[in-house]
């Protein structure tokens, strides 16, 4: 029988602290949990999970076909750098989306066990890994029919993906802590997801856009996205996006944690 | 082994996108429900438990009652480590098995036997030890081939027997009730309280919350009393309901003044005076009418004789 004890009225910070670590360390369940999401989207489809490659490989085809007479780019070069932008933007969005929704469709749970909430982060976090992965057979083929031979550099990308991880992970909390506290917060969220899909080089190139290039340092979504891309795309790596990500990667974590201390017992009221 | 220490425990439930308030204070209710808050800058909540402090060891069995919004199932939920208070301190030493929620966290789209995997993995078993009951659970519910499929395709009482199995599978130090459960129809009923039973006897400490004084009496050695989210009571069983009995015991009628007596003796006369006055009536309107019924067959025989007269004049001439 699995031995518990705890304690309710303590020090929060540790209560954090011991929650997150519980949290991961219950992966068996996450695992388990996250399975059981993805079966459930899919259930009773003859592909399966392959929709995730199937629609995101039709999104790529059709962004390409409709903007690359707008662009002086070569079609090879302008068809890997929307599908690696779009692949590293869907992930963002689904960072965000879910993350919003992360403690708010784990009300069930909650309310009938003592459940660490790092694990529902957990859970989400694990389904949309698998899920993009799904996505990356796409940008992985069209690499290779266009023969884009990625350098030493390409290792970079895997690392800002590591922390787009790490920032995902952070972002779970901190939106599905806002979201189920204030309910506008994830319409909000949406409405500037919608619209920063238009603001941030994803089928265009900021090279064309002329005046508008100055305005994208001011678009952390296109720092995210450049850093990501370009390493795997062009063999060069976009410092100045780095060091805003790195900033990212180091602050929202710590916000995250003083949110999780904060909210952790007063969200099961707020569901 | 099993441990429960409640010290001074408040807790309140912020009302969000409810009614707001027009004054700071407290507003107590005379009918079902807790204390209801009103704090300064226009917020509200609901003080569910005030001030809770008891101890409990291994061997109690404390049965909970009060009536409905008392603060029963928020107590539980408050062992159960579900709600924190934000004033107070509680330890609880040992598993915790809350029964009260039979039902949450099955996934009707995944089959019974993922279903009981997953709750096994919630109850903090490793996945092993989860396959290792795995026969004795699926023996128990028997459900049979049905534990293929996904919960969807159950009926009501076999998606019962699934919940109850799960709920029920994995032992506790502590077991958290509200109210005593049953489940299935007559032939598992007998088998899930077997179960149940040797659950709660196998456990360090039992808590239940109900309004059976007869599943109390039964299945607990100490009561607690709920009034509006305050221990009004806690001791030994008997002691707790009788003192509970005799306070909620509803106030018997004032003695009658002589004036009074008087009164509805009068009342009384005048009720069967009018009853007897509308028996007479009736039986005037039922004579009338039988002899209006015998004066209209008069009539219709005279009718009758004149015609027939009439009709034997005519055939002579």
């Amino acid at each position: 029988m699995p031995a518990k004890y705890f304690e309710l009225g303590n020090n929060q910070i540790n209560a954090a602290l011991i929650d997150v670590v519980t949290g991961l360390s219950r992966w068996r369940l996450w695992m388990s949990l996250a399975a059981e999401d993805i079966r459930l989207r899919f259930k009773r489809t003859y592909i399966g999970v392959l929709w995730t490659t199937l629609s995101f490989a039709l999104f790529v085809g059709v962004k390409v076909v409709i903007f690359s007479p707008f662009t002086d780019a070569d079609s090879a070069y302008f068809t890997n750098y929307v599908a690696i932008g779009y692949f590293a933007w869907m992930f963002i969005t689904a960072m965000i989306t879910d993350g919003c929704n992360v403690f708010i469709n784990a009300e069930g749970w909650m309310k009938g066990a003592r459940l660490p909430l790092t694990l529902f982060v957990n859970v989400s976090m694990m389904r949309s890994l698998v899920l993009t992965l799904f996505n990356f057979i796409v940008v992985v083929g069209l690499m290779a029919i266009y023969h884009v031979i990625p350098t030493w550099a390409a290792l970079w990308s895997l690392v800002m993906f590591l922390l787009f991880v790490i920032n995902g992970f952070s972002l779970h909390f901190i939106l599905g802590i806002l979201c189920a506290r204030h309910r506008d917060v994830a319409h909000l969220v949406q409405a500037i997801l919608r619209v920063m899909f238009f603001l941030t080089p994803i089928f265009w190139l900021p090279e064309q856009m002329g005046h508008l290039w100055r305005y994208l340092v001011y678009n952390p979504f296109a720092h995210f996205l450049i850093s990501f891309r370009d390493p795997l795309l062009t063999g060069i790596i976009p410092w100045d996006s780095f060091v805003v990500v790195t900033s990212f990667t180091v602050g929202l974590p710590v916000l995250a944690f003083f949110l999780l201390a904060f909210a952790r017992r007063r969200i099961i009221f707020w569901l | 082994m099993a441990s429960i220490k409640l010290k001074s425990i408040t807790l309140s439930y912020p009302i969000l996108g409810g009614a707001k308030p027009k004054a700071a204070g407290r507003s107590v209710l005379s009918g079902a429900g807790s204390v209801i808050k009103d704090g300064a800058n226009r917020t509200r909540s609901i003080v569910a438990l005030e001030d809770i402090s008891f101890d409990l060891r291994d061997g109690d069995r404390l049965g909970l009652i009060g009536r409905n919004g008392s603060g029963k199932s928020t107590l539980l939920r408050v062992i159960a480590g579900i709600y924190e208070p934000l004033e107070g301190q509680a330890q609880i030493e040992g598993a915790v098995a809350g029964l009260f929620s039979v039902g949450i966290g099955v996934h009707s789209e995944t089959t019974g036997y993922r279903n009981i995997m997953l709750s096994g993995l919630m109850a903090g078993y490793s996945r092993e030890q989860v396959t290792g009951m795995m026969p004795e659970i699926a023996e128990f519910c028997d459900l049979g081939e049905y534990l293929d499929m996904p919960v969807r395709m159950y009926s009501n009482g076999m998606a019962m027997r699934l919940k109850f199995a799960c709920a029920t599978a994995f032992d506790a130090d502590i077991i958290l009730m509200d109210e005593w459960l049953g489940a299935g129809d007559p032939s598992f009923q007998g088998k899930a309280q077997r179960r149940l039973r040797k659950m709660v006897d196998d456990a360090g400490i039992l808590m239940l919350a109900s309004h059976n004084h007869t599943v109390i009496r039964k299945s607990c050695n100490k009561l607690a009393w709920l009034d509006r989210g305050r221990l009004r009571a806690f001791g030994e069983v008997e002691e707790v309901l009788a003192y509970h009995d005799e306070a909620t015991r509803p106030p018997a009628p004032p003695a009658k003044t002589a004036r009074q007596i008087e009164k509805e003796r009068d009342r009384a006369a005048r009720i069967e005076a009018d009853r007897e006055r509308r028996r007479q009536e009736k039986r005037i309107e039922l004579k009338r009418e039988k002899r209006r019924q015998e004066k209209r067959k008069q009539i219709a025989e005279a009718k009758k004789m004149a015609a027939d007269a009439t009709h034997d004049a005519d055939s002579t001439t």
